[in-house]
């Protein structure tokens, strides 16, 4: 912190990171994300209902 | 007492002659079907002031014919069952006032329901459709449905072992479509025969009754089933087939008993299953036992009996009744539980604190596989077809404000895209809430409370839910019963991981061993999930070392509302020509092991400390005294104390919001002087050059002497 307060420069690159990284943070994502996490949880359900309807 | 002018059957009862478990609920507790003698069938009907009496065996007439036998106003029947020819699915038919040679031709027809309703018709034999909406074996498809209604014009529209919800369906189709409803107890315990009753004007004999129920002058009267009336039974069963065992037997097991209702709801609507025969006939008794002494009732098998016939016996009283013990005793247990967690000797027992939570939930355990067991029997009359999967959410302590109350505000607030999510607590901010019988501190936490759910709350939740998935956001008690309940119900788990518990514990504790414990039972509680969605790549590897393998851990990482926190918003007014360091989080010894709030204050005389809810916005003359002031709500806050303890991994990452309150904390220092204000989410360890408390003066002198 001591040496990004003193160098502007630097702290201007790691702002200008920091904002293309968070940029792709949005709560959409993440709750897309966790969508994703609720299909891969049902997984096996959906194969048993699969070979039961098929049965 | 019936009226004089009418006349009363229970329709629809069994006894012993059904000795061939074919219900799944018994065959998965190695139970027979029916364990009452027809003599007690007749007089326990006539008690209840039926006319006449008649046994609904399944496919077998030996104790209706005993009756008959002896009695006049006793005839014939059955409970038939009849396959759609060539598919899955088959029904019940109550077949009434029949001859052996009714029977015999019946049962050579069972393969064809049919057939069995052409025969039924010629011969001219009063009949119904029993508990239309239950699948006795492959679910009935609608087409199935249509055709039954042509062959039989009767329904029963009242079974009494079937809960009112699950009775409904049947009563509204025949209300609409016409026909005629009638009803019988179905039991199977000998406990509630003729409290359910199908009534007619006055009839001289039951061939003249008969001919009043084919006429369509019945009606159908008398209670409904209930989770508690299936309980009841089944207690009423054991103690016929099994008897209660030594009063000073063995306590129950919980791992069988776990086992038992699992079972119990696998297999409880199957027909083909293998009974329970690796479960043991003590473990069912022990559970009787336990269960009467918990809700202090010290009766004999034959005394039991008697209580639940007895015509002031209620099931909902004697339901009300355990689950006021069980909340009471639950209510102590967690106060215990709780104090041996944060007793000054330390070292939680486990196993001990487990054994009394279990007791305490004695009462009420015989009781949750039946309302689960009901939900889901009341689910499968509910089509879904083309809506979103559900989630029930379970979530503990987040009335509070910390992140995990964040994410779940945005996740309200935008949804979670197919799927329709339901958040489950105690707190108030719920989508489903749960009455709470304690609401204890979260240990080593002040100021933060968890409620505790009792065991029918949540089991009646999600059962209720009809949830397709269950998401466990905490290990706290509302997250850890539900775990059971699920598991119990057969829904798919699946945990996220928020925070490190143990670690906090073992921070706020300074007791490695209550660190260990900590980080067992979360491990245990996240290592039934089928999946973990963790936060970060450092959650991940503590997840690894608590035992949840790597194909189980997802990611889920918070967002962050980017409009809210822009560029865009700086005011470069508001602090002119300085260099402002925000710090943004909780203040507690977790997310500052280096340098306690109040170190920094006094560490920090030159820096200027506010609080606001965004920080373009932030007050310019707000003191270090509110800083403190404004984190009452969080955890540790203020009481922290340095510790050289590694810092937990950094594990949400969400960003402050203005609605959740966050405790926020602004400094400024002439030109680059500020170096001790902690991030936690930064996720510095030991090793971070921040360095222990006492460097915070050193880094200080050494800066002024630089500068």
């Amino acid at each position: 912190m001591t040496q990004l307060a003193a160098q502007p420069l630097q702290r201007e690159r790691l702002a200008n990171t920091a904002l293309q990284s968070v940029a792709l943070r949005t709560w959409e994502r993440s709750l897309q994300r966790l969508a994703d996490g609720y299909r891969r949880a049902l997984e096996p359900t959906a194969a048993i209902r699969e070979v039961s309807r098929a049965a | 007492m019936t009226p004089p002018s009418t006349s009363r059957v229970d329709l629809h009862c069994h006894s012993t002659a059904s000795a061939v478990s074919k219900l799944g609920v018994q065959r998965a507790l190695g139970l027979p079907e029916c364990a009452t003698p027809p003599q007690e069938v007749y007089d326990l009907a006539k008690r209840r002031g039926m006319d006449f009496v008649t046994i609904t065996d399944h496919d077998t007439i030996d104790g209706a014919l005993y009756l008959a036998a002896r009695y006049d106003d006793a005839f014939v029947s059955e409970e038939l069952t009849a396959r759609f020819r060539g598919e899955r699915q088959a029904v019940h038919i109550l077949v009434w006032g029949i001859t052996p040679r009714d029977h015999e031709r019946l049962q050579a027809l069972a393969g064809d329901v049919e057939a069995v309703a052409e025969e039924l018709s010629e011969r001219r034999i009063a009949c119904a459709l029993a508990h239309p909406f239950y699948a006795v074996a492959a679910p009935l498809l609608p087409r199935h449905r249509r055709r039954l209604a042509q062959l039989f014009p009767i329904w029963e529209t009242r079974n009494g072992s079937r809960a009112r919800e699950l009775n409904s369906p049947a009563e509204v189709y025949i209300e609409t479509h016409g026909g005629t409803g009638v009803a019988g107890s179905d039991d199977h315990a000998g406990v509630d025969i003729g409290r359910t009753f199908t009534q007619t004007t006055t009839c001289a004999t039951w061939r003249e009754f008969l001919d009043q129920v084919v006429a369509g002058d019945a009606t159908p009267l008398g209670e409904h089933g209930s989770a508690a009336k299936w309980t009841h039974a089944a207690m009423a069963l054991t103690t016929r087939a099994l008897g209660r065992g030594e009063s000073s037997g063995a306590a129950p097991n919980p791992a069988a008993i776990l086992t038992m209702v699992q079972r119990l709801m696998r297999e409880g609507d199957a027909r083909a299953s293998h009974t329970g025969t690796g479960l043991c006939s003590d473990d069912a008794r022990a559970l009787l036992r336990a269960w009467l002494n918990a809700v202090d009732l010290r009766l004999s098998e034959t005394e039991l009996i008697e209580l639940l016939q007895d015509d002031d016996f209620s099931h909902a009283d004697l339901y009300r009744r355990a689950k006021r013990i069980h909340e009471r005793k639950l209510a102590l247990a967690v106060e215990q539980v709780a104090g041996l967690v944060t007793a000054p000797d330390g070292g939680a027992d486990l196993t001990g604190a487990a054994e009394t939570l279990f007791d305490a939930c004695v009462a009420a355990i015989p009781y949750a596989p039946a309302a689960a067991f009901l939900g889901r029997e009341t689910a499968k009359l509910a089509r879904r077809e083309g809506e979103p999967l559900r989630v029930a959410l379970v979530a503990d302590a987040v009335g509070g404000m910390h992140g995990v109350t964040h994410t779940l505000d945005e996740l309200r607030d935008r949804g979670v895209p197919g799927f329709e999510v339901e958040v489950v607590g105690t707190d108030h901010n719920v989508d489903r809430r749960l009455s709470a019988v304690a609401e204890i501190d979260i240990p080593f936490s002040a100021g933060l409370k968890v409620g505790v759910p009792s065991l029918p709350a949540i089991v009646e939740a999600l059962a209720e839910g009809r949830y397709d998935l269950v998401h466990l956001c905490s290990p706290g008690p509302s997250g850890a019963a539900a775990a059971v309940i699920a598991r119990v119900m057969g829904v798919p788990v699946l945990g996220s991981y928020h925070t490190e518990l143990a670690a906090y514990a073992g921070l706020r504790s300074l007791d490695p061993s209550l660190e260990l414990t900590a980080r067992m039972a979360i491990g245990a509680f996240y290592g039934q999930c089928r999946r973990v969605l963790s936060p970060s790549v450092a959650s991940d590897a503590v997840l690894r070392e608590m035992g949840i393998r790597d194909e189980n851990i997802g990611r889920w990482d918070r967002g962050v509302d980017i409009a809210r926190f822009s560029p865009r918003r700086r005011d470069p007014n508001l602090l002119p020509g300085e260099i402002t360091v925000l710090y943004a989080g909780r203040l507690t010894r977790e997310k500052a092991p280096t340098c306690s709030p109040t170190r920094s204050c006094a560490h920090m005389r030159r820096t200027r400390a506010c609080t606001s809810r965004s920080p373009v916005a932030a007050p310019r003359s707000t003191s270090c005294a509110s800083v403190s002031a404004s984190t009452r709500r969080s955890s540790a806050g203020s009481r922290a104390t340095p510790s050289q303890r590694p810092t937990p991994a950094p594990t949400s990452s969400s960003s402050p919001a203005g609605r959740t309150r966050s405790g926020r904390s602004c400094s400024k220092r002439k030109r680059a002087g500020c170096r001790s204000w902690p991030s936690a989410k930064a996720g510095r360890r030991a090793s971070s050059p921040m360095g222990p408390p006492g460097d915070c003066a050193r880094q200080t002198q050494a800066l002024s002497r630089k500068r």
